[in-house]
């Protein structure tokens, strides 16, 4: 769910809705959290006084030697950028072949669905096919989407995805930025994109829509519960899309270094719906909370 | 005036028609175990004021048990339902000299020689609600006809609102197929144009007689009467928590500049050839350029009339959008088609009609045996059969065929003309 459809493919799903896209972009900054989580926080609250420092506006004060060196230099400012995660993004969300994460959704109503994301391709290129299917408690599916995305090391693009419920299949352009690395703390990345969609039985051309989507790093946490367990360090990505004519979806979504989405809280018209792991398998190691 | 001269002018002329059809489907896979009713009644009138001055009409009512029809008239074909009555043509006919005709009021402007696909139709719209009972609509329009000698020339003018034809209904919406295809609700909206002085049509027709040839010049400018159908915006509600996308079907009538030629000759007594061909131009974006030609040839024998047909589109060149759905308008891109049809004045008559898009994908029978019981009353047992090979079509892709891949409708059918 995490890898969750993205905007593109609900304006194809003509009778289901769909979670926001902003998972991926989450996990990302889960794993810069891990990485360099704590410095950096520290750092960041102590940028505009280091300037001021180095400037010569205010005194030395405390709390603002970043690297404990005894002096205020150029590398307190370096170090006070608040990067959350530097590392390449699939460091943050592993997407290796039969990589699997499952979820539990909690709709605003209560009702709770299984959510299961498999990774069922993946080329050197970058490229790289989720299945993501939802079921209800009678294992009745709900939504069914096989996402594609590009992984270029330090960007994670959504191309699309095919809806096997609805047979239709959705392609965006350009490509939506779901992850920038390195994540930091404040630093927006935004795209408009422009999606068609089609039946995939004949490629009956079914519509369009435009959207925006915004992506916001905003900290590491500490730790977060969910169903799986209790995850230290998760870096915390807020994200908000804007399709034309519809309310303004947004995402409080949380990523556990080395796992991927672990938390997403999707929030429209007041209504929350919560998706949270409830298990997986790495790598071919089970998920354990750390 | 008016009424001063109509009181020394013949008396009008009425006639008409009551049907009653009803029919099923044996085909489980179609339609299933039911019965379908219609009803249809239809009254013809003319008359004159004076010897220049003439009248005639046509109103029809109709009624049925599907949901076809809904609300007493509908005004320029607004509505996505039938209404169930109609004037399908109400005219004053003005004639100041034996050459000119001067006609204004509701009006059928045909200029097509051929029963079904008729290229050179390009301004009278029809009811389509059943695809097998289209019913040609008079258009609101003043039209000018002179002939002399063996030349004739005819000018259409619509004046500022556009009608459309009145699109399939029930499994043969387009709507339908489509939603059918991605398992979800759609909202399928007409667009129609409004009325003002930019949208008046125009439609002129020049021709001749030399010897048996008929030969004509066809010209049009305006809108096709015959949807095609674009995207819409999806309609995006929050159900749940979650963006609900529906998709809107837009069934849109594009800009037509149209040009082309009619001709008929007859060789002998017993045969008649006859070719139309009339080339389509939009200047809208989703809209390609094509040239529809048919061509026929009938043969009457006594009895007996038999003519076949052949139809092509050529497309030339394509559009830059893309549409949902091309529309009737190109369903068919390589049909032939035919008919034989035995009348012989007596009880009994029959008619058997048929096409086949040579690429595979559609075939049509439509069996026909009447037997008059009664003065004018006439029963009839008629067939229906659709065979669409492809779930969907490698030139118009989704059709309104598509929903029925198999059709078997038999019924029968009450008539009496009075």
């Amino acid at each position: 769910m995490f890898y969750t459809r993205p905007p593109i493919r609900s304006k194809c799903s003509p009778s289901i809705g769909y979670r926001s896209a902003c998972t991926l972009l989450v996990l990302l900054a889960g794993t810069a959290a891990l990485a360099f989580g704590r410095g950096a926080l520290a750092a960041t609250t102590s940028v505009d006084t280091l300037i001021q420092v180095l400037f010569g506006d205010l005194p030395a004060s405390d709390g603002v030697d970043a690297n404990n060196d005894g002096a205020i230099t150029v590398a307190d400012v370096v170090l006070a950028v608040p990067v959350l995660f530097e590392g390449v993004v699939s460091d943050l969300v592993p997407h290796a072949v039969n990589d699997q994460l499952v979820y539990r959704d909690t709709d605003p109503l209560g009702v709770v669905t299984t959510e299961t994301t498999t990774v069922v391709s993946s080329d050197p290129g970058g490229a790289f096919v989720i299945d993501d299917e939802e079921v209800d408690n009678n294992h009745q599916i709900i939504t069914h989407e096989l996402q594609s995305y590009t992984d270029s090391g330090m960007k994670l693009l959504y191309d699309g995805y095919t809806d096997e419920v609805n047979n239709a299949f959705t392609t965006c352009s350009p490509p939506l930025r779901r992850m920038v690395m390195p994540l930091i703390a404040g630093q927006s990345f935004s795209t408009t994109i422009d999606c068609s969609v089609y039946s995939t039985l004949d490629g009956t051309y079914i519509g369009d829509s435009n959207e925006t989507d915004v992506f916001t790093p905003i900290e590491i946490v500490d730790s977060i519960e969910v169903a799986a367990g209790t995850f230290t360090h998760v870096v915390h990505i807020n994200g908000s899309r804007q399709v034309i004519g519809a309310a303004l979806e947004t995402h409080e979504s949380y990523f556990a270094s080395g796992v991927g989405p672990i938390l997403d809280l999707m929030t429209i018209g007041g209504q929350t719906t919560r998706t949270e792991l409830e298990s997986g398998t790495i790598g071919g190691v089970p998920v354990v909370p750390r | 005036m008016l009424g001063a001269r109509a009181a020394v002018a013949a008396a009008p002329a009425l006639n008409g028609a009551v049907q009653y059809e009803t029919f099923g489907y044996p085909d489980s896979g179609t339609q299933g175990p039911r019965w379908e009713n219609f009803f249809a009644a239809t009254l013809r009138g003319h008359g004159q004021f004076s010897s220049t001055l003439t009248w005639q009409f046509e109103g029809r009512a109709v009624a049925d048990d599907v949901d076809f029809t809904a609300g007493a008239y509908s005004l320029r074909n607004a509505s996505r339902r039938r209404p169930y009555l109609s004037l399908i043509t109400g005219v004053l006919d003005y004639r100041p000299s034996p050459e000119l005709r001067v006609s204004v009021g509701k009006q059928i402007a045909n200029w097509s020689s051929f029963d079904e696909i008729q290229p050179a139709n390009l301004m009278t719209p029809r009811d389509e609600s059943d695809v097998f009972r289209r019913v040609e609509l008079g258009i609101p329009s003043i039209s000018v006809h002179y002939g002399s000698g063996g030349t004739f020339a005819e000018l259409v003018v619509v004046p500022l609102a556009f009608n459309p034809s009145r699109l399939p209904q029930g499994r043969w919406n387009i709507g339908t197929t489509i939603a059918r295809k991605l398992g979800g609700s759609f909202v399928e909206r007409q667009d129609l144009p409004p009325v003002r002085l930019n949208e008046t049509q125009a439609g002129a027709r020049v021709g001749t007689h030399w010897g048996g040839l008929e030969a004509s010049v066809v010209g049009y400018v305006g809108r096709d009467t015959a949807a095609e159908f674009v995207p819409g915006r999806f309609i995006i509600t929050v159900v749940n928590g979650r963006l609900k996308f529906t998709p809107q079907i837009i069934d849109h009538f594009p800009l037509l500049r149209a040009g082309g030629i009619t001709a008929s000759y007859p060789l002998g007594e017993r045969w008649l050839l006859r070719v139309e061909s009339v080339y389509y131009n939009s200047p809208e974006r989703d809209r390609d350029d094509f040239l529809h030609s048919v061509a026929g040839i009938e043969y009457a024998l006594d009895d007996w009339r038999i003519v076949a047909s052949y139809f092509r589109d050529d497309q030339t060149v394509n559009a830059t959008e893309a549409v949902t759905n091309k529309g009737e308008r190109r369903f068919f891109q390589s049909f032939i088609f035919g008919e034989v049809r035995y009348d012989a004045g007596r009880r009994l008559r029959g008619h058997l009609r048929a096409g086949y898009d040579a690429n595979g994908e559609f075939l049509i029978v439509q069996p026909e045996v009447s037997y008059r019981l009664w003065r004018t009353l006439w029963a009839a047992l008629f067939g229906e059969i659709i065979q669409a090979n492809r779930s969907s079509y490698c030139h118009n892709k989704t059709s309104y065929f598509d929903a029925i891949s198999h059709e078997d409708r038999l019924g029968t059918r009450i008539e009496y003309d009075f």
